[in-house]
């Protein structure tokens, strides 16, 4: 594993000698800034000169670890265990980069080609894979930090909540000059960035309803009752039919909050499911 | 994230208020029975369009919340 893998491996859960972390991966110029933290004591910086980080044998800690069926999401066959985070993108070295400020452009330099050469090194190209990488290099530099950990491999990202919100915040912030702009995958995108088409077009035909019920207002002072009540009927019929097919703006943010729950929770357990063969 | 304060009141506003139409249409259609048949059919006509104004309102309002917090940097 190099820094050129677009991978840094905070740390590895599992019991025997074989998942023992005995240096930081890689080893030097992480792409992740990684301080120590309270209550977390596998995680330790990953900087020039540090030594073997970790503990002897990690292993799933005796309470909250991974033993609920919503948590695991189906995954009941024994695999590697490894937390993977992504890191920054490797075009942007700029301001305040894994190099920090002090940083200087031959270096950076440096580093972009050693990365590159890794990259063109990795095996981790194919399939699905490889949008993986470019999901990794999509990451500002400004923006560096944990953003979550690739916890599984088959759980499918693109229909969780959590995912396209990120993705869209990072649509948001990201430069539009920039070289790494990945392919938007989100199936039918509405005008808003909360919700889907079908939830859009519900909300403009919402408005439209209480434009014709306030229309059939009008119809009635003007003492049009037939072709109030015809107007009327008409209108709450379709808000009956809107009301059977009714998106929930709010739904996808409360999905996020579970899941984003159900994700400090296998935090806290000190242990991210991601098979051997996602990176 | 934390949702919109009002969306507690969103859920059974828009439901008072879907309900209440399809009464009205169908008092004034004469599909209910003679019995079902309210008096203050005009004061729930007013609430019933109030209704609808109040939801479409509110809802816009929580759906630029979300936009705005998604848009927001962290």
């Amino acid at each position: 594993m190099r820094c050129g893998h677009c991978i840094h491996v905070i740390g590895l859960a599992g019991r025997g000698l074989l998942v023992v972390e005995l240096a930081p991966v890689p080893r030097r110029e992480p792409a992740l800034p990684v301080w120590p933290q309270a209550r977390r004591g596998h995680v330790f910086a990953a900087e020039h000169g540090v030594g073997p980080i970790g503990e002897a044998v990690e292993r799933f800690e005796p309470r909250r670890r991974i033993g609920d069926r919503i948590e695991i999401r189906g995954r009941v066959l024994a695999r590697t265990v490894v937390l993977v985070v992504a890191p920054g993108r490797v075009g942007a070295l700029g301001e305040g980069g894994a190099l920090g400020e002090g940083g200087t452009r031959h270096r950076r330099r440096r580093l972009a080609l050693r990365r590159r050469r890794a990259g063109g090194e990795s095996d981790c190209d194919d399939g699905g894979k490889g949008s993986r990488r470019a999901r990794c290099r999509c990451l500002t530099r400004a923006s560096r930090q944990h953003i979550v950990p690739d916890y599984t491999v088959n759980f499918s990202r693109e229909n969780d909540s959590a995912t396209r919100g990120r993705r869209a915040r990072l649509r948001h912030r990201r430069r539009s000059s920039s070289p790494c702009v990945p392919p938007a995958r989100r199936p039918a995108q509405g005008f808003s960035v909360t919700a889907s088409l079908l939830a859009d077009l519900n909300l403009v035909l919402e408005a439209l309803l209480v434009l014709g019920l306030t229309i059939g207002m009008l119809l009635a002072r003007r003492g049009r009752i037939e072709a109030h009540r015809v107007n009327q009927t008409i209108w709450a019929l379709v808000n009956v039919a809107l009301g059977r097919r009714r998106d929930d703006p709010l739904a996808a943010e409360r999905e996020d909050r579970k899941s984003r729950r159900s994700r400090a929770c296998v935090r806290r357990g000190s242990v991210a499911a991601c098979g051997p063969s996602a990176c | 994230m934390r949702p919109p304060r009002f969306r507690g009141c969103m859920r059974p506003l828009g439901l008072l208020t879907v309900v209440s139409a399809l009464w009205l249409v169908l008092q004034m259609n004469d599909i209910l029975p003679e019995r079902w048949h309210v008096s203050w059919w005009k004061t729930l006509m007013r609430f019933t369009l109030a209704g609808y104004w109040a939801v479409s309102l509110l809802g816009m309002r929580a759906l630029l919340q979300m936009e705005r917090r998604l848009t927001a940097s962290p």
